[in-house]
């Protein structure tokens, strides 16, 4: 009884001593700052991407050194008088010509410069970028425009209607559960991937006079359709790249890539679960019950997919997350450019636009 | 004039004293002849007269005091094999004359632990006329052939007291089994030879330590658990990778290159906390064999080392255990007769109680926190469990069990709240672990075959889940709820059967020869996923993708000392590896010897052949239970390695060893991630990302071991040259290794000072890890969902991390019912650099306007240093019972 209770007493004592010492010790881990004694000159990064129809444009910008810190302004990567040359299946096609867009990045005015050309690329064309600096060298980079994606059907349905608080009225919330039918290429090794946009309606109102402004103006109302939750995991295919730890971690929002290597030559039913939103406050206009949800299936390059997959590892993949904690190699980008900065990257989109406006009003109707 | 007449001369010159006095007063307990011989002259006014080879490796053991000379030298003398004759001043030493022809005879027997019974794995049993001497084996089985007569051995053992047995006039084979006590306490004059000069001198293997479990807990180490792994980690050719874990890279080999035993049992899972602590229990462990140079015929699978651990047999006597408590863990050793004599257990548990003490911070943080409640908890495992069981004198039983398991869950539950209508749960939960459990037979066929049967099965196993639960509320009532669940297996397992042999033909020659079989059984990843809700029951599996193997081993090597300057080891290891289809081949020559050139001067040389057929995929630089074991499969050739050794040692004989040893190592097909391997889908087979190449290791290993009784002193150095080159990583360009670390030092100290206080100190300083270090950007494209600035890729491996030194203190205080040790890690708290991040300093007194009135603070990109493992005291306290 002695021994037991001197044994509780020691116990205690080093468990109180152990938990101290050990919240101490996993609190202090440190970081300090340093320099380190590595010198790269910069080079040139051709960016572009590529898309069937769309006349070719590229960046051309430098490397530059981390802790040089471009956060907020890129003018000082920016190569504005570059060289930009397009080859189009090996010949000389044109030279791309500096263009800026006045536009507007984290909410202050923002000049983006490109190069750009007049060539639309056509499916199958061999699209070749040289890029000539003469501060920076060059780089060049080539891809193939891959042929369109082959959709062979569409079945949806909508489910489970609820009527939910909306701004600024209420909104019909309802469950898209959609399949739709990728036929893939034999013999070839092809990328995919999905993605979607909504084409909401609108119609013009009487219009006012405001006397304040002497003008006529013409207000409109809008049907506004709205995805508020995509569920990818019900498409195993989306994380068809991602580890088991990976996805234990809960690892792959919004990248929907994938590869036809579990398809190959065969029909695919790709799944697509979605939270839909109808605003309910112009219920009564016919013509705002017809939005149109675009399903959008990409054929990618393979550099395309390979950068894809790069940014994920990057982001959210077990790599990018040991490199992040300093217990890794770094996730380097991948690049198809001579200098191994930059990507030309090609796609090539099918777009299937689906009304589901009857499917609303009826679900409505019935509810 | 030969050397011997010169050496005579010297001794006999050397011997003038002017003390008369006939009577002696002396004790010494197996000391070196020449200094007991020494310090009787210093007595008397006598000088010896021998020929210096009769006092090669002659010990001798005396206690007297004021006694006669003739008397002293009579009982010291006589059981040694020695003929004296006092002639004047001079006391004339001979060897006893042996029987003209003589026919040869065998004596063979175990050497155990009086008491316990515990076999004494490398005792040197010695006959004192003869000199000839055996070492036992991994069951303190020993065969030792001399000429009829008169028989007289000595056996030793580091830390016990030697033995003289009296073996009488014997003229046929017999059989001798021999007890050693171990020693209590330790006199000033005595002079321990250890196991390791041992294997410094005179065996033919270079680069082999052995620790046996006193040795492994007098190293001090991070929060009090001592460690096998980590004691290793000061060895000269050992990096230890990333800080505080328990990682092993030997000679420039990567972490899957060694062999991990159990009583010469696989365990492929050897880290606990992602290599924080090892899955070796020191109150476990009776004692281990590395490898690091040059090895035995019996081993091949690894490239780099083979560690053989052997568990404690327990005791055949009487039954004593200890319980210890930790910081962070807590174990529980017992051992005893279950029928006195005859059968023996040994039962050691741990288990650590970080969940315990997660408690008190998940309660506070539950308290802060009071609608959501953080859930975690960790516990590693290990249970040992033996139990050996004697026949009679030839025959010997025993089966082993080890469980070591990890489990960790981390997750919170978020609770409905008044603004709040869902509640949540999410959970990991972790699982890995290895189990083994083995059976032996140990037969004596005969005084020169001794031979064992295994049969066993070793599995590791690790399993990931993943829940992610959701209930919508409305009232009390759930509307929505959306149940997920990730689970993903991986796994090895084997089943092995196998047989050793040992044939002693003669003294000068051992034979050891054996075969096994293993059945491999690999399941690199298993992942299913299902997700429920009020429409869905969705259940995903990936295809299950496993590998059967199977492994075929046959070996045979030759120990031949034909004289008493030069030993070989002469063998090779034979092997088949059958999977899909397709069966690879090994052959694994293994050549090595020893040469004494001069009294305690050796020099050694070896080459050896290394095939292995099995490695873990790792990311990173921590050992993950989702790093997979997976096999070689048709696509790729099996890893090979050609290694050379020399190395050059001295002795002084009394209380200095050094050693240099060289290596140069070059090896073939082994297996590493390729450069992006990320780029090949991982539902692809796992060996779609891996790439082949080579890899070449040279360096020296320094050592100087200093032992004075309760003093034991070591310096190591170590200079290190290891890269790689594969045809699809760095652009097909050579890199050096991660740990091609060029320097390292290590300091260690022992000292009993006396019988309540022990003392240790190791200090390690060495060249840091190599890391990829990428300093450029480029600009995003702007292509995918998520943007990030992009790195351009260096050189891999081409930065070195700052040199890495750290000191650990640790005493041991004896009291009457145990002892407590405390141990310093890191005792002047250098906060080593373990990685590099890519950060940001934020300057809050320097505002940047990004937009016509909006200001924020600067934010400038950094590197930074990530240092880990400050200054760590703790404590553990053993009762012993």
């Amino acid at each position: 009884m002695v021994i037991l209770k001197f044994n509780l007493s020691v116990m205690s004592k080093l468990l109180f001593a152990g938990f101290l010492i050990l919240l101490c010790s996993m609190l202090s881990g440190c970081y300090t700052e340093f320099d380190p004694d590595i010198n790269q000159s910069p080079v040139l990064c051709l960016n572009s991407e590529i898309t069937a129809g769309k006349p070719v444009e590229a960046r051309v910008t430098r490397t530059w050194r981390y802790t040089e810190g471009i956060m907020y302004d890129d003018n000082a990567i920016l190569v504005k008088d570059a060289d930009v040359r397009l080859y189009v299946n090996g010949n000389e096609y044109e030279r791309l010509r500096p263009v800026q867009r006045d536009t507007v990045e984290y909410g202050r005015p923002y000049t983006y410069h490109y190069y750009q050309g007049t060539y639309c690329p056509q499916t199958g064309d061999e699209i070749r970028l040289v890029a000539v600096s003469d501060r920076y060298g060059s780089a060049e980079g080539e891809v193939k425009v891959p042929e369109p994606p082959i959709i062979e059907n569409i079945e949806w349905k909508l489910d489970s209607p609820t009527l939910v608080h909306g701004y600024p009225g209420s909104n019909l919330r309802c469950t898209l559960d959609a399949r739709i039918y990728l036929r893939d290429r034999a013999d070839t090794k092809d990328y995919y991937m999905f993605g979607y946009s909504i084409s909401n309606p609108f119609v013009y109102d009487d219009p006012i006079f405001y006397p304040e402004l002497e003008e006529w103006i013409t207000p409109a109302s809008y049907g506004i359709l709205s995805c508020t939750y995509f569920d990818q995991s019900h498409e195993p295919i989306f994380s068809e790249h991602i580890s088991a730890l990976e996805l234990i971690d809960g690892a792959g929002f919004g990248y929907t890539m994938f590869s036809d290597m579990q398809f190959s030559g065969r029909t695919y039913p790709l799944h697509i679960v979605m939270t839909l939103e109808h605003r309910m406050d112009n219920a009564d206009i016919e013509e705002l019950w017809h939005s149109i949800l675009n399903f959008k299936i990409s054929a990618l390059s393979d550099s395309y997919y390979n950068h894809l997959l790069t940014v994920w590892q990057f982001d959210e993949g077990l790599s990018g997350m040991l490199a992040e904690a300093g217990l890794g190699a770094p996730v380097n980008g991948y690049s198809n450019v001579s200098t191994r900065a930059g990507i030309v990257v090609a796609r090539n989109v099918t777009t299937v636009p689906v009304d589901f406006g009857e499917a609303l009003k009826e679900m409505w109707q019935q509810k | 004039m030969t050397r011997r007449t010169l050496l005579t001369l010297a001794a006999t010159v050397s011997l003038q004293f002017s003390l008369l006095a006939e009577n002696v007063t002396i004790s010494a307990r197996d000391r070196e002849a020449s200094v007991v011989f020494a310090e009787i002259m210093r007595q008397t006014d006598k000088n010896f007269i021998y020929d210096p080879e009769l006092l090669r490796n002659m010990r001798v053991s005396i206690s007297a005091h004021n006694e006669p000379l003739d008397k002293v030298l009579k009982r010291m003398l006589t059981p040694i094999g020695v003929n004296y004759r006092i002639k004047g001043r001079n006391i004339l030493l001979s060897r006893q004359q042996q029987p003209k022809q003589s026919t040869q005879y065998t004596v063979s027997g175990f050497v155990r632990e009086q008491g316990s019974g515990e076999a004494l794995i490398g005792a040197v049993v010695t006959d004192t006329l003869t000199r000839r001497s055996a070492q036992t084996n991994s069951n303190g089985f020993y065969t030792l052939t001399i000429p009829t007569g008169k028989a007289v051995l000595r056996t030793s053992y580091p830390g016990f007291e030697p033995v003289i047995t009296d073996l009488g006039n014997v003229h046929s084979k017999i059989r001798a089994d021999i007890e050693l006590e171990m020693l209590h306490t330790l006199a000033e004059i005595e002079v321990l030879e250890t196991r390791n000069h041992l294997l410094a001198m005179e065996s033919t293997h270079i680069g082999t330590t052995n620790l046996s479990a006193s040795a492994i807990a007098a190293t001090p180490t991070l929060l009090g658990e001592s460690d096998i792994i980590k004691v290793l980690q000061l060895e000269p050719g050992v990096s230890a990778g990333t800080e505080g874990l328990a990682g092993m890279y030997v000679h420039g080999g990567n972490a899957d290159e060694n062999l991990y035993m159990l009583d010469n049992i696989p365990l492929y899972q050897i880290n606990h906390l992602g290599g924080l602590f090892s899955a070796f229990n020191t109150e476990a462990i009776k004692n281990a064999d590395f490898y690091k140079s040059a090895f035995p015929s019996r081993y091949d699978g690894r490239l780099s080392s083979y560690l053989d651990v052997h568990t404690k047999d327990g005791s055949l006597s009487e039954h004593h255990g200890s319980f210890t408590l930790g910081l962070i863990s807590g174990a529980f050793n017992i051992d005893g007769p279950l029928k006195r004599g005859r059968t023996s257990y040994s039962l050691a548990l741990r288990r650590s109680w970080l969940d315990v003490l997660s408690i008190p911070a998940l309660a506070i943080a539950g308290h802060f926190l009071d609608d959501t409640k953080p859930k975690f908890g960790y516990a590693l495992t290990d249970v040992n469990a033996k139990i050996n069981h004697h026949f009679s004198d030839r025959s010997h039983a025993y089966v082993m069990f080890y469980w070591g398991n990890d489990y960790l869950r981390a997750g919170a539950e978020e609770l409905p709240t008044l603004y709040r209508d869902y509640k949540s749960l999410y959970m990991s939960n972790f699982n890995w672990g290895n189990l083994v459990a083995s059976g032996g037979w140990n037969y004596v066929f005969s005084p020169r075959l001794y031979g064992e049967f295994t049969a066993a099965f070793t599995r590791y196993n690790s399993i990931l889940k993943y829940k992610e639960n959701e209930w919508l509320y409305e009232g009390d009532n759930v509307i929505e709820y959306n149940l997920e669940q990730t689970k993903d297996r991986n796994g090895i397992t084997d089943w092995i059967a196998r047989s050793d042999f040992e044939w002693n033909a003669s003294n000068w020659q051992k034979v050891t020869f054996g075969a096994s079989y293993t059945h491999h059984n690999f399941v690199p990843s298993h992942t299913s996923r299902s997700i429920v809700t009020p429409e869905t029951d969705f259940y995903t599996e990936r295809p299950k993708r496993t590998y059967t193997a199977n492994e075929v081993n046959m070996y045979a090597g030759d120990n031949l000392s034909p004289t008493a300057n030069f030993r070989a080891d002469v063998g090779a290891h034979f092997s088949l590896f059958s999977i899909e289809g397709k069966t690879f081949t090994g052959f694994s020559p293994r050549v090595s010897a020893r040469l004494t050139v001069a009294p305690g001067l050796a020099v050694k040389a070896a080459y050896d052949h290394t095939v292995q057929y099995v490695h873990q995929l790792v990311r990173g630089t921590v050992s993950l239970p989702s790093d997979q074991w997976v096999p070689v499969t048709a696509n790729w050739r099996p890893q090979t390695a050609d290694k050379i050794s020399v190395g050059i040692y001295w002795s002084d004989r009394r209380n200095w060893t050094l050693s240099a040893e060289g290596f140069w190592k070059q090896m073939h097909n082994i297996l590493d991630y390729k450069d992006n391997f990320y780029l090949s889908n991982i539902s692809e087979v796992w060996d779609a990302n891996i790439t082949s190449g080579s890899g070449r290791a040279r360096g020296i290993d320094f050592k100087a071991v200093y032992n004075a009784g309760p003093l034991t002193l070591q310096a190591s150095y170590a200079l290190l040259w290891a890269d790689r080159k594969f045809a699809e990583k760095n652009g097909g360009r050579p890199f050096p290794s991660m740990f091609d670390n060029r320097h390292k030092i290590n300091l260690m100290l022992n000292w009993h000072i006396n019988d309540r206080w022990d003392l240790n100190a190791t200090w390690t300083g060495m060249s840091g890890n190599r890391i990829t270090l990428s300093t450029m950007n480029w600009e995003d494209p702007g292509v995918a969902p998520w943007h990030f600035d992009m790195i351009l890729p260096e050189n891999l491996n081409n930065y070195r991390l700052p040199f890495y030194h750290r000191l650990d203190i640790g005493a041991v205080r004896r009291t009457r019912r145990g002892h407590w040790t405390f141990s310093l890690y890191n005792a002047y708290c250098n906060m080593n650099v373990i990685g590099v991040v890519r950060s940001e300093k934020r300057d809050y007194d320097d505002y940047v306007e990004i937009a016509p009135g909006v200001l924020t603070t600067e934010s400038k990109p950094v590197f930074k240093y990530l240092r880990l493992l400050p200054i760590i005291p703790s404590v553990s306290y053993t009762w012993l019972f």
